[in-house]
């Protein structure tokens, strides 16, 4: 009985698993059908709603709206787009110029990419900022769009800023915002190394002319924009260039585009469909024809179906991906041939580089949009590889008449209907900042250091009183945050995307918050981090990365079944790459022609670099150096360099040089004898005396010992001011005044009266600055000693403390989050915040600017010392003597072959032909994100700063100022940390902690001086003694 | 098995004899005997290379080193005791690190000891099918340390007034403003020791739960006929003597741990730490070795700080060794 029951319970346990087994497989097997259908995204114009928050907010001004909000006005007062014949103003027509023009005389030819560009009578080219004057008149009151012809001389490799007004006014917000970007090619394509793996191919910009609908440089708006003009009155339309220098052939005001519907575009040709065999692929990787960004490159994926299969050896087989996820970014390749005029069906193999996203994209074939429905494309999220062809919510494909031979294929990253979205949160944002403030301004709640406030949570408000409309406002963010949420979600095809769940959450906490109005000063803190994270919301909502593989064209209902990899296949790629790594050597993929350079001197080279930016390192020394001074260079990636030649110089296997060597480590490995002394190279002194070298001589302060220099600069950086321009004009706050450190105090009061805040590292990095500019110094002219123990010392010290316990600036906060949040308008900061600004803060830009430091006036020349560090990386020989023969110095009279090759080859890596071809490929490839902060001024100057940026940047340079480095150093440092803690958050005495501080510094470094075997009347700096 | 015991005791009696005759016989006879026992040492060796690697040779390295002046990057250079003396006479920051030590060592390792203790005790009370569900539960801290002290007890007492612990008081009225947990000199040493404490059942822990598993039931049997009654006699009369071995290893771990803190100092309060609050005897000796390349002065730490735990060690074993 009992082993009866046991059995029809074990049965049971293994149905029931069995049934869900097989649920569970349904589920996946539905949902993996289900995933890539095509779905309607509904509604999608290019209007937007009004604001919810703002009453009657169609009555402002046309210059201060959306444009999505000017075309619903246009839209209700019944204007109609013009359809005559296009109105051409010639670029020279203009009425009135101002700024330098010339006329492009000379036909422009390029030979890197032996691009010719004609010149034109009728073209003027800019430089600098230009604004442009034409005046004309239209036939019919209607709206228009503006067509540009123009193109962009070579410069640096960014965009032009145009902003547009008609009779003296704004047509619509955005309009000061419009870019003219770049074109720019592949070549070089499918080369191999030694090993058989591809080469990643080079690019190059080339020149042409463009023509252009002036649309949104971001893909915010699915069309070109639209402008009113009015019949009759003589219309002044003015153009503003600026950033880079444009060439104008001319403006022309032109039909808007009538893109017909799918039915109208299928009823208008009569063809038939495509009935034969299936045509080869089109690699888009290798068949790009232009694109607007260089960073968008090709990669390669190890996939099975993946074509070409590159999970062998490395061949580049697929394009896009995260890179290519930014509105506006265009790329264009061409197809194969088409056999026969006729309908045929496109299909892509593609992949969504984030898990669960969709992205839009607007589809053209040789430079037109088809019909209605590619304009802003969905492709469905994948998170696997998948081959779908274009087709409609019925799933049923969209057919493209195409005409024998090739076409042009161009896809452009839309935002599609998330713009509604978009524009919602962003508003609700703004007007969450000012509710805040108005609620704090009740509340009066302090801020704490981190920016959050301080809540005292046992007293109640009655905010009603004092904000009357809280209550419906409350309501308003709610109801429009679970809108924006249910789109979010419909409009990712009913998935929910990663960014979503701020939204959500930010609307729950309004759904509770409208019960209970008496909680809200109490949430005060979760409103501001609520509203961050919808900020960074939109950023992300903006981001629809899309990979492509390959295309299909073919016949209707053509399907492709080997695009699709299996179990087994995923499983035998992971085989075989497990065996590989058995084999390869990744050490020297993408090395070339190895055998031609094997008589030839070698040196080893360490460079503490990432695996592209090391590929470009060693593709510039293979073309470049190796083959112009005949010295083969062994570079060696790692990671740190210092410490791992630490190691290997025990072993007495160190490296020749070293790339990217840290500088507080020179100094400590020059006094034991490991770096070689380079003021005994030739040619190295003129770097530092020359007037025009290339190097700032503040970066050789930190190498230098004992008279001699140990090390080349490679980078360096600077501190500068950031400030919100529009909270300053809104404050009334004239930051060019701001010179010295007493002005920036001057405008402390009206920081903090507005809840706002100036920011200012606290740090022993943020004390060093006041003291070089108070005059004072880390160590004695000798560097035997600390010189804190001067009065300038003392006073710089007092100073920058008292900033912090008198002026209370916050000693700690995160100012790029609370500068974009406007919270703290201005602050100090390095470059990297600059990159950070650039790349994730996009909601401000054009709202901020950079200015030099404060600094303090100089009693005996009267200017204002504006002194900061900044050096970075050094570049080093070895010095691989040991023992009791590295103490004979005649041995630097005769340097061996390899010093020699080892100076030659950072001589050409520091020179500003290198500097500047290496900075320009890392920008390629990574932006702005990590723009190479190199050393030589005159590469730097090549880099994509604007001008105003490169001003700013190179006027702060020729205020670095950096400390010697002295034995025993490190423990200033050390100490001042603890002597600000004392003062500043204990409230201790300042001159105490100061002595304190002094004393165990001066210890230390007697203690290593000592150790070094440096006498009392020996320098440390100076090869001799300086009084 | 059986067939080399009896091969022992058979020879055995011959050996004695040839013992007093010279060293050469006496080696040969050493030499002999480890070929005859071939197999034993065939499965120490991998551990006892291992051993001499990287224990051993290091330490008489050190202990060498300790003598010299030696910067890593140039020829060791011999300066005799000044090391030392520099240590016990010179150095004040030492002072700090052994006081901040001996403070941690003092209140975490008997602490902790004796939580891994009862922790195997009580869990070796519990049916025997949960009872590796309770090993994992008290074990995972060890095994998650070093994410777990980031992703959670940084966030617990971080500064500002979003940090659990100052949120939950700030919530509570108890306190007016967010207490700088991790910066205020006094809070820092009591935090590193709630949280060693909350990640100590590592090995040690492991090995007491082994040890109560081994204890013979029959034994407890056998006390209660002789009269023991309450499950504390038992833990007295029969729990603690059968489980010496795992006491003694499970205190010289803990010896051994407590006196060479540092990462989690350094991890929670910084390095250097706010007015060296956080300063142990590992990170002084880091501090030399990396930051000051003077590796033969940090080598002499070293060797104190091994005699140090040597002779806490030495303790153990009079209190667990060979009795039980």
């Amino acid at each position: 009985m009992n082993r009866k029951r046991n059995k029809m319970f074990r049965i049971l346990i293994i149905a029931t698993l069995a049934i869900l087994v097989v649920t569970v497989l349904a589920v996946f097997s539905i949902q993996s059908e289900d995933k890539n259908a095509q779905f309607s995204v509904g509604e999608n114009t290019d209007i937007l709603q009004f604001s919810p928050y703002i009453e009657n907010e169609t009555r402002l001004d046309n210059s201060l709206l959306e444009y999505g909000k000017v075309l619903s006005k246009y839209q209700t007062a019944g204007y109609e787009d013009y359809d005559g014949e296009d109105i051409v103003l010639a670029g020279n027509s203009f009425a009135s110029v101002e700024g330098t023009i010339s006329a492009f005389t000379e036909d422009f030819v390029d030979e890197d990419s032996s691009s010719v560009v004609k010149a034109d009578s009728a073209a003027v080219i800019t430089e600098g900022t230009v604004t442009l004057n034409y005046q004309f008149t239209v036939p019919k009151t209607g709206l228009y769009s503006l067509k540009l012809d123009f193109f962009m001389p070579k410069q640096k490799m960014t965009e032009a800023l145009l902003s547009v007004t008609l009779n003296g006014k704004k047509p619509f917000l955005e309009s000061s915002l419009i870019e003219l970007g770049r074109l720019y090619e592949q070549y070089d394509i499918g080369n191999l190394d030694d090993m058989g793996n591809e080469i990643k191919c080079k690019q190059r910009e080339y020149f042409d002319w463009q023509s252009k609908l002036l649309g949104n440089a971001e893909g915010f708006y699915r069309n070109p924009y639209k402008i009113l003009l009015q019949e009759g009155k003589t219309q002044t339309l003015t153009l503003t260039f600026s950033r880079q220098n444009v060439c104008i052939k001319s403006i022309s005001l032109v039909a808007p585009l009538n893109t017909p519907t799918y039915e109208e575009y299928k009823n208008s040709i009569d063809a038939k469909e495509y009935d034969g065999d299936v045509l080869p692929r089109v690699e888009v990787e290798q068949s790009i024809t232009s694109k607007t960004d260089m960073g968008i490159t090709m990669a390669w994926d190890e996939n099975y179906c993946s074509s070409p299969a590159s999970y062998g050896d490395i061949d580049y087989n697929i394009f896009g991906g995260t890179r290519w996820s930014e509105g506006g970014q265009a790329i264009s390749f061409e197809t194969v041939d088409i056999p026969e005029d006729g309908w045929y069906q496109l299909s892509f193999r593609y992949q969504s580089p984030s898990a669960d996203i969709v992205a839009f994209r607007e589809i053209k074939i040789d430079g037109e949009v088809p019909f209605k429905e590619v304009e802003e494309y969905c492709f469905t999220a994948a998170n696997s590889w998948v081959c779908e062809s274009l087709k409609d919510e019925h799933q049923n494909p969209y057919m493209f008449y195409l005409t024998k031979g090739k076409h042009e294929i161009t896809m452009t990253v839309k935002l599609g209907p998330f713009r509604q979205v978009a524009q919602t949160l962003k508003e609700t944002s703004e007007f969450l900042s000012g509710l805040l403030k108005k609620i704090v301004q009740v509340t009066g709640s302090a801020r704490n250091s981190d920016g959050s406030y301080t809540v005292d949570k046992n007293r109640d408000w009655d905010l009603q009183l004092y904000i009357p409309s809280i209550k419906k406002d409350v309501k308003t963010c709610r109801d429009a945050l679970y809108q924006c949420y249910d789109r979010i979600v419909e409009l990712n095809g009913n998935v929910i995307p990663y960014y979503a769940s701020s939204v959500k959450v930010a609307a729950d906490l309004f759904d509770n918050l409208s019960e209970d109005i008496e909680d809200v000063p109490a949430a005060i803190n979760d409103i501001n981090t609520y509203m961050s994270n919808i900020e960074e919301s939109i950023v992300n909502m903006k981001i629809q990365g899309l990979t492509l593989d390959y295309m299909n064209i073919g016949k209707n209902g053509e399907e492709y079944p080997d695009a699709v990899s299996s179990f087994w296949q995923n499983i035998y790629v992971s085989a075989v790459r497990f065996g590989r790594s058995f084999t390869t050597d990744y050490a020297s993929i993408g090395v070339v022609n190895e055998d031609s350079t094997k008589d030839m001197p070698e040196i080893t080279v360490y460079a503490s670099f990432g695996r592209e930016q090391f590929e470009m390192l060693r593709n510039l020394v293979t073309e470049d150096f190796t083959a112009k001074h005949n010295i083969k260079v062994n570079l060696t990636m790692v990671a740190g360099a210092e410490g791992l030649i630490m190691m290997r110089y025990v072993a007495g296997t160190a490296p020749d040089a070293s790339i990217t060597f840290g500088s507080g480590s020179v100094v400590e490995y020059a006094m034991r004898g490991a770096l070689y002394p380079l003021d005994t190279l030739p040619g190295y002194m003129d770097y530092v005396n020359d007037e025009d070298s290339q190097f700032i001589p503040a970066c050789f302060t930190g190498v230098h010992y004992k008279g001699h220099y140990y090390g080349l600069p490679e980078t360096m950086g600077c501190s500068l001011m950031f400030y919100r321009t529009d909270v300053m004009d809104e404050l009334g706050i004239d930051v060019n005044k701001l010179d010295t450190w007493n002005d920036v105090y001057d405008i402390l009061p009206i920081l903090q009266e507005n809840d706002m805040d100036f920011c200012y590292s606290f740090s022993v990095g943020g004390y060093w600055p006041i003291l070089f500019q108070h005059g004072g110094d880390l160590w004695d002219k000798n560097g035997k000693t600390s010189a804190l123990d001067t009065q300038e010392a003392y006073d710089a010290y007092l100073e920058f403390t008292n900033m912090y316990i008198k002026y209370k600036i916050p000693y700690a906060c995160n100012f790029y989050q609370r500068f974009r949040n406007g919270d703290i308008p201005i602050g100090i900061s390095n470059l990297g915040l600059y990159s950070q600004l650039k790349v994730a803060a996009p909601e401000i830009l054009g709202k901020w600017n950079m200015r030099t430091l404060p600094g303090h006036i100089d009693p005996e020349t009267g200017e204002v010392r504006r002194d900061s560090g900044g050096a970075g990386a050094q570049t080093v020989i070895i010095d691989k003597v040991r023992g009791e023969a590295e103490k004979d110095t005649s041995r630097f009279d005769h340097p061996s072959e390899s010093i020699l090759n080892s100076w030659e080859f950072l001589q050409w890596w520091m020179s500003t032909d290198t500097q500047a071809a290496f900075a320009q490929q890392v920008e390629i490839a990574y932006g702005v994100a990590s723009r190479w902060g190199t050393a030589n001024k005159y590469a730097l100057a090549t880099e994509p700063y604007t001008d105003e940026e490169m001003d700013v940047i190179q006027e702060q340079l020729k205020w670095l100022h950096e400390a010697h480095s002295v034995p025993g150093g490190y423990y200033e440092e050390r100490y001042m940390l603890h002597a600000l803690n004392k003062t500043v958050l204990q409230g201790e005495n300042p001159r105490a902690n100061l002595e304190d501080a002094i004393k165990e510094t001066n210890k230390e470094m007697k203690r290593k001086q000592e150790e070094f075997g440096i006498g009392e009347h020996d320098s440390v700096i100076w090869a001799e003694w300086k009084d | 098995m059986a067939k080399e015991n009896t091969e022992l005791k058979s020879q055995k009696p011959a050996a004695p004899k040839k013992r007093f005759f010279n060293v050469e016989k006496k080696f040969g006879y050493t030499m002999h005997e480890i070929w005859r026992n071939k197999m034993s040492y065939g499965l120490v060796a991998p551990f006892f290379i291992a051993f001499i690697i990287f224990s051993l040779i290091p330490l008489v390295a050190s202990t060498a080193l300790s003598f010299f002046y030696y910067n890593i990057l140039q020829d060791p250079k011999w300066v005799g005791f000044d090391n030392y003396q520099y240590l016990f006479v010179d150095d004040a920051l030492f002072l700090k690190a052994f006081s901040n030590t001996l403070y941690y060592a003092v209140i975490v390792g008997p602490t902790s000891y004796l939580m891994q203790y009862f922790f195997a005790w009580f869990i070796n009370q519990t049916p025997k099918k949960l009872k590796p569900l309770y090993v994992l539960c008290f074990y995972a801290p060890a095994l998650a340390g070093g994410v777990m002290l980031s992703v959670v007890w940084l966030v617990i007492f971080a500064n500002d007034s979003q940090g659990y612990l100052n949120s939950i008081l700030l919530n509570m009225g108890l306190i007016s403003e967010p207490v700088q947990w991790l910066i205020t000199v006094d809070y820092i040493m009591p935090i590193i020791i709630i949280v060693s404490l909350w990640s100590s059942l590592g090995t040690g822990f492991l090995s007491f739960v082994a040890g109560f598993s081994g204890v013979d039931t029959e034994l407890y049997d056998a006390a209660a006929v002789d009269g023991v009654t309450s499950r504390f006699q038992k833990l007295i009369y029969v729990d603690i003597p059968q489980t010496m071995p795992q006491m003694l290893f499970a205190a010289i771990l803990q010896i051994t741990g407590a006196f060479s803190v540092g990462g989690i100092c350094s991890a929670i309060a910084g390095h250097p730490s706010p007015e060296d609050a956080a300063l142990t005897i590992m990170l002084h000796l880091g501090d030399y070795s990396g930051q000051r390349f003077e590796v033969g002065y940090a080598s002499a730490i070293a060797v104190v700080l091994t005699v140090m735990i040597l002779g806490c060690g030495r303790l153990a074993f009079k209190a667990f060794g060979d009795k039980g």
